[in-house]
């Protein structure tokens, strides 16, 4: 069964167009990268995927589901803001979690929050950036979902930071759970990726398994990005 | 899913509430002691200067704990649904219903425990004093219970009526600041300014409204039956909260736009 399916999304702001007529079908397991520069309505379709925006016309699915309490409960979300609340501690955003996520491992996050030298009892507002990341990163990973959305989990941080979440996301990844995995940075996530999206300007430019992509054209995505996108 | 909603919600209000409640109880303890002590005393000594500034303080935090109460149940809705808390908030498996039930709940719970706190601190400010100011509010407070009890024993029903009335509009504010900044979300560019000209134009609409219409029809009401009146009132305020209810609700299942 497909995880998510868009039927001829379109979605606007105003009068600016995101997205434009997207149809797509994620079938389950494997980790999708969704690419494209910046402004080509990455955030947009997985802010539709989880709710927090609106079609203006067509539709989006996950398990067969509008976004609703139910497939939320099915999805983990890593989004690019930070949506940590400040005045907590780790172990409150921690207990958070468990609290409201039947699938969250608690363990296993205070392990990997041991692993990174993160105390349970810092506050999370003194935090660093590339810090508050990594627990973000953590407190979604910790999680047994289906699908894990991670929008610009990569962006902002430092290369190691990148190894380390890239390897995070590996590693806790359960087997048959499905990654979208939102970013510009195609070179670093090539590596992981099995099936590849292209959006430019809101559309679906290439929708692809990896393998397939790079038997075809003889290119890595990195440079078939680099082609597409040209300025 | 409510309860836990309702916890965090809770956790997330009064852990402010505790310390201003704290505040308030030990600076009208203060005040009430150091003026105990300064009474005895005929000229205006360091005593009665002390009491005179934990009166000061006093004020500042009793008023900082009832602003604090409504400001926390207003800006928890507005921070955890459409700021960059929403995308938490927003990814719970939990209905838009539920999530703005639990903070309705929590904020009305935290205003009451603030309104209780600031009861208790009068209470101990003025506790074994004499006449004059403290004599004034006491006959105000006995005039004002036996109104209410007044009520109670020569009309039953209007003293229930009026039980109701204060229940029905107890979530009335903050449901129409509710759905006043669900609306204003609605806008992409310049939000805060938008949702102040709506605060302020619903706020006015209301004012004259109220002036032309409701209270207008509600004397007429009164002229013709003391529980008709009753009974207006109440269904007005009911309709108030249920349409600013649905209104924020509806936005936040179809209408939410977390940039």
């Amino acid at each position: 069964m497909a995880i998510l399916t868009c039927k001829e999304l379109y979605k606007s702001y105003s009068k600016t167009p995101a997205l434009l007529g997207v149809d797509l079908c994620i079938e389950e397991g494997g980790i999708v990268g969704l690419l494209g520069p910046n402004g080509s309505g990455k955030s947009t379709l997985i802010k539709l995927a989880m709710g927090m925006l609106q079609p203006t016309s067509g539709s989006i699915l996950i398990d067969g589901k509008p976004p609703c309490a139910a497939t939320k409960a099915i999805t983990a979300y890593l989004p690019d803001a930070d949506f940590l609340t400040p005045w907590m501690r780790v172990s409150q955003a921690v207990g958070y979690s468990a609290d409201f996520f039947a699938d969250f491992d608690r363990a296993r996050a205070e392990a990997m929050l041991e692993r990174l030298g993160i105390g349970l009892n810092q506050k999370i507002k003194p935090l660093s950036k590339g810090n508050r990341e990594k627990v973000s990163l953590i407190l979604t990973m910790a999680r047994r979902a289906k699908l894990y959305i991670l929008d610009e989990p990569i962006a902002g941080v430092d290369p190691a930071a990148r190894d380390f979440i890239l390897d995070t996301v590996m590693r806790n990844k359960p087997e048959d759970a499905t990654i979208f995995l939102c970013t510009h940075l195609i070179a670093d996530v090539e590596p992981v990726l099995t099936h590849a999206i292209f959006l430019n300007r809101g559309k679906v430019v290439l929708d692809e398994a990896v393998d397939s992509v790079r038997a075809r054209t003889g290119k890595s995505l990195d440079e078939l990005f680099r082609e597409e996108f040209r300025w | 899913m409510v309860g836990k909603l309702i916890k965090h919600e809770l956790y997330a209000i009064f852990r402010v509430l505790v310390i201003l409640s704290a505040a308030t109880v030990v600076f009208a303890a203060a005040a009430r002691l150091l003026g105990a002590i300064g009474e005895s005393s005929e000229e205006l000594g360091a005593v009665g200067v002390g009491a005179i500034l934990m009166s000061m303080f006093y004020t500042f935090t009793v008023l900082a704990l009832v602003a604090a109460a409504w400001g926390l149940g207003i800006s928890s809705f507005y921070r955890s649904l459409y700021r960059g808390e929403g995308y938490m908030t927003f990814s719970l498996p939990a209905s838009p219903s539920k999530i703005v039930g639990a903070k309705l709940i929590a904020a009305i719970v935290g205003m009451a425990a603030a309104s209780v706190v600031s009861g208790v601190s009068v209470v101990i400010l003025f506790v074994g004093a004499g006449d004059g100011d403290v004599g004034f509010a006491a006959e105000l407070i006995r005039e004002l219970v036996s109104a209410y009890l007044g009520v109670w024993e020569s009309d039953p029903l209007l003293f229930a009526e009026r039980i109701i009335q204060w229940v029905v509009g107890i979530p009335c504010s903050l449901l129409v600041i509710y759905a006043i900044l669900s609306v204003g979300q609605l806008f992409t560019a310049h939000r805060k300014l938008y949702t102040f000209l709506l605060l302020f134009g619903v706020y006015m609409a209301g004012a004259v409204l109220s002036e032309f219409c409701y209270f207008p029809i509600i004397e007429a009401a009164g002229n013709v039956s003391v529980h008709l009146a009753a009974w207006l009132g109440i269904a007005t305020v009911a309709a108030i909260d249920a349409a600013c209810w649905f209104l924020t609700v509806y936005i936040l299942k179809r209408k939410v736009n977390l940039l």
